[in-house]
């Protein structure tokens, strides 16, 4: 069943296309929802909402937008309005956070090597697990699903140089975190 | 000539892609700290995109949505008809309707032995199938009636006919429930009723399922 069909069919709701529907963009909603609470079971109940959300208004669907788009962009209004209920940060107000601890440092003049060997999927994402939810949240919006700084802004409720600013200082971050990994990877083999 | 600190600054316009001006071309030429910081920062963006879609939420996930769409009446059940047909010609339990006819049979058998043997010599009146009397047929009769039309035409008339009459069987042995429902007789009647029914269903499924 193509996505097209599937939609047409649950618009007269047929279960097993909305069923389809579910099965192609489970691991998409549900990675996102992980990513942005940083629990399992958080994100299975999140995933489960946004895809009620949707469906509750599938018959309204007219297809002027890519039924994924729609469907992502209301992950991240479940997923933000979850955040903001349990009073977390989604994005830090504070534009000069350089000086919290969880912000990355560059010490100038120190020995600052690259990172060696190419970053691969399961160790970038390690990481993104040990960013400070802040960081994190402007990151997979950003640079894991893909959306610009004015939607980010729009959707988070803050400016766009700050979520600029935020996605400079998580990828920052990130290079952190991946040396730190590496480098402890690096004592236990010499160990 | 820009500081570490100044070049970092426009860092973020650079890794999305941005053109470098003079003056972060001259410092990324001649500091390697801050080129193999570029170098990282755009491998993390480009890497980035790989994680989307990357974990599996567990099965009870589509299955409380299910229960939360079918309360909802977002997902609507197919219609009952339908879905009774589709049990009784679905090919898994074709091998089982011989015997579960012959079962049914032995039923009727039996209960009619029992009433017979319970009213002594008044004669229990179990309307056959060629009786006269006709009534309506619901919409499982005719879901039935429509398979034995795609399957055996000859026997559609036959097997309404029979329908009809056992409905009639029924409507009367209801309303003389209805009328004494302490009447033994009256209620076993009713069973015998039912039973006629079902028989002639299943006569319809063995006759279609050959």
């Amino acid at each position: 069943m193509s996505e097209a069909e599937a939609i047409e069919r649950a618009q007269k709701g047929d279960g097993e296309a909305f069923e389809a529907l579910y099965s192609l963009h489970k691991r998409r909603v549900y990675s996102l929802c992980l990513r942005m609470t940083g629990n399992p079971t958080d994100a299975e109940d999140l995933a489960q909402e946004a895809f009620l959300q949707l469906f509750r208004k599938i018959a309204t669907f007219r297809g002027e937008s890519a039924f994924s788009t729609w469907l992502h962009r209301m992950t991240v209004n479940v997923v933000l309005m979850q955040l903001r209920k349990k009073s977390l940060p989604v994005v830090s107000l504070e534009e000069t956070a350089d000086g919290e601890e969880d912000s990355p440092k560059r010490d100038v003049g120190a020995e600052d090597l690259r990172l060696a060997g190419a970053i691969d999927r399961v160790e970038l994402n390690r990481a993104v697990e040990d960013l400070p939810p802040g960081y994190r949240s402007v990151f997979v919006l950003h640079d894991v699903e893909g959306f610009e700084h004015n939607e980010i802004a729009n959707m988070v409720g803050c400016s766009i140089g700050n979520s600029k600013s935020q996605l400079h200082k998580a990828r920052m971050k990130l290079r952190d975190i991946l040396k730190h990994q590496r480098a402890g990877k690096a004592e236990k083999r010499n160990a | 000539m820009l500081s570490c600190e100044q070049f970092e600054e426009l860092l973020p316009e650079v890794v999305d892609g941005g053109a470098w001006n003079a003056d972060q071309q001259t410092h990324a030429h001649g500091c390697a700290k801050c080129s193999s910081l570029v170098e990282d920062l755009r491998e993390i963006a480009q890497e980035a995109p790989e994680l989307a879609g990357m974990h599996e939420p567990s099965p009870r996930v589509w299955e409380e949505l299910r229960k939360s769409l079918l309360a909802e009446g977002i997902i609507r059940p197919q219609a009952k008809p339908g879905r009774l047909m589709d049990f009784f010609f679905s090919p898994r339990w074709r091998p089982a309707l011989v015997p579960l006819g012959a079962m049914v049979a032995l039923v009727i058998i039996f209960v009619a032995y029992k009433s017979d043997s319970r009213s002594g010599d008044t004669a229990v009146n179990i309307p056959t199938v060629d009786s006269p009397k006709v009534a309506a047929l619901d919409d499982d009769d005719m879901q039935l009636l429509d398979e034995i039309s795609s399957r055996t035409p000859a026997l559609r008339a036959t097997f309404e006919d029979n329908l009809r009459n056992a409905n009639a069987y029924i409507q009367d042995a209801k309303d003389t429930v209805a009328k004494s429902p302490e009447n033994d007789e009256a209620q076993e009647d009713l069973m015998h009723a039912y039973n006629e029914k079902a028989m002639v269903y299943e006569m319809a499924i063995s006759h279609s399922s050959h």
